[in-house]
């Protein structure tokens, strides 16, 4: 039965690794080989993402419908914003202008030095 | 590669050149507006729809008016001064005090009178409609009550 006891098991296992030690050397340098190794793998994967980005996209503008909706949508984003920075900045100069018009005739607030 | 790096440039470059073309469009009034000599006087040409006549007119109206309200303008100031200088001197209403309110409201007075005068003149040089348009606007901005408290022209003066 006691053989069977997960707790017996365990005590009996951590008896045992208490008693083993590890008698053969690490290679020369070894962790610095371990972080070099990460870092490798990591350059890689950043390339195979770029990669997989690259050839997406590729595939993607092979289809002259995409390659072209791509187009028209910056386009008409670009219009968009011309058209939404110029009004705004037509209403600035405009509500500038009238406060510059009414100053220079209201005496009580024209601005003094 | 090279067809899609061109494709990738070639959307970025149309959503610029659209922007800049848009843009350039619609603000090109106002800028025709801001580079003139006097840009108000040239708003006051776009937004009341004034011909070179009538906009030459009142542009003879405006420059006729300015000395008279830059001299209103130092009286003001003066009467402005002297109140301050009268409060500052006592804790009680002095007759001088009292004279002195009485003058600027005169002055208020006078400087209102001589704005409408002028408002009433450039109207009649603009279109019917559009005449009628500029006075509503103008009286908004200059006469109507609560628009000419002392306080508003030092706050407008801060902000510039």
């Amino acid at each position: 039965m006691k053989e069977n006891d997960p707790a017996a098991k365990d005590e009996a296992l951590s008896k045992l690794l208490h008693t083993w030690k590890a008698e053969a050397q690490l290679p020369p340098r070894f962790q610095q080989a371990v972080w070099q190794r990460i870092e490798r793998a990591d350059a890689e994967l950043k390339v195979s993402l770029w990669q997989t980005l690259r050839a997406r996209i590729e595939a993607a503008f092979a289809r002259p419908a995409l390659a072209a909706a791509y187009v028209a949508v910056l386009l008409f984003a670009g219009l968009g914003t011309g058209y939404w920075c110029a009004e705004d900045r037509s209403a600035h100069v405009e509500s500038e202008l009238r406060s510059r018009y009414v100053q220079n005739v209201d005496p009580y607030q024209m601005p003094r030095q | 590669m090279k067809k899609t790096w061109f494709i990738l440039v070639g959307g970025v470059l149309a959503g610029l050149i659209g922007y800049a073309c848009i843009y350039l469009r619609a603000t090109s009034a106002q800028r025709s507006m801001e580079h003139s000599s006097r840009p108000e006087l040239a708003w006051l040409k776009t937004e009341y729809h004034l011909s070179d006549a009538q906009f030459a007119e009142v542009v003879r109206l405006h420059d006729a008016y300015r000395p008279k309200c830059a001299k209103l303008c130092g009286r003001i100031d003066a009467q402005n001064t002297k109140i301050q200088q009268l409060l500052a001197a006592t804790n009680t209403v002095t007759p001088e005090i009292k004279e002195a309110l009485a003058e600027a409201a005169r002055l208020r007075a006078e400087c209102e009178t001589a704005m409408l005068q002028h408002f009433y003149e450039v109207s009649r040089v603009m279109p019917e409609e559009q005449g009628k348009r500029y006075l509503a606007w103008v009286q908004d901005e200059t006469l109507m009550p609560g628009q000419m408290i002392p306080t508003k022209p030092a706050m407008k003066m801060e902000a510039h």
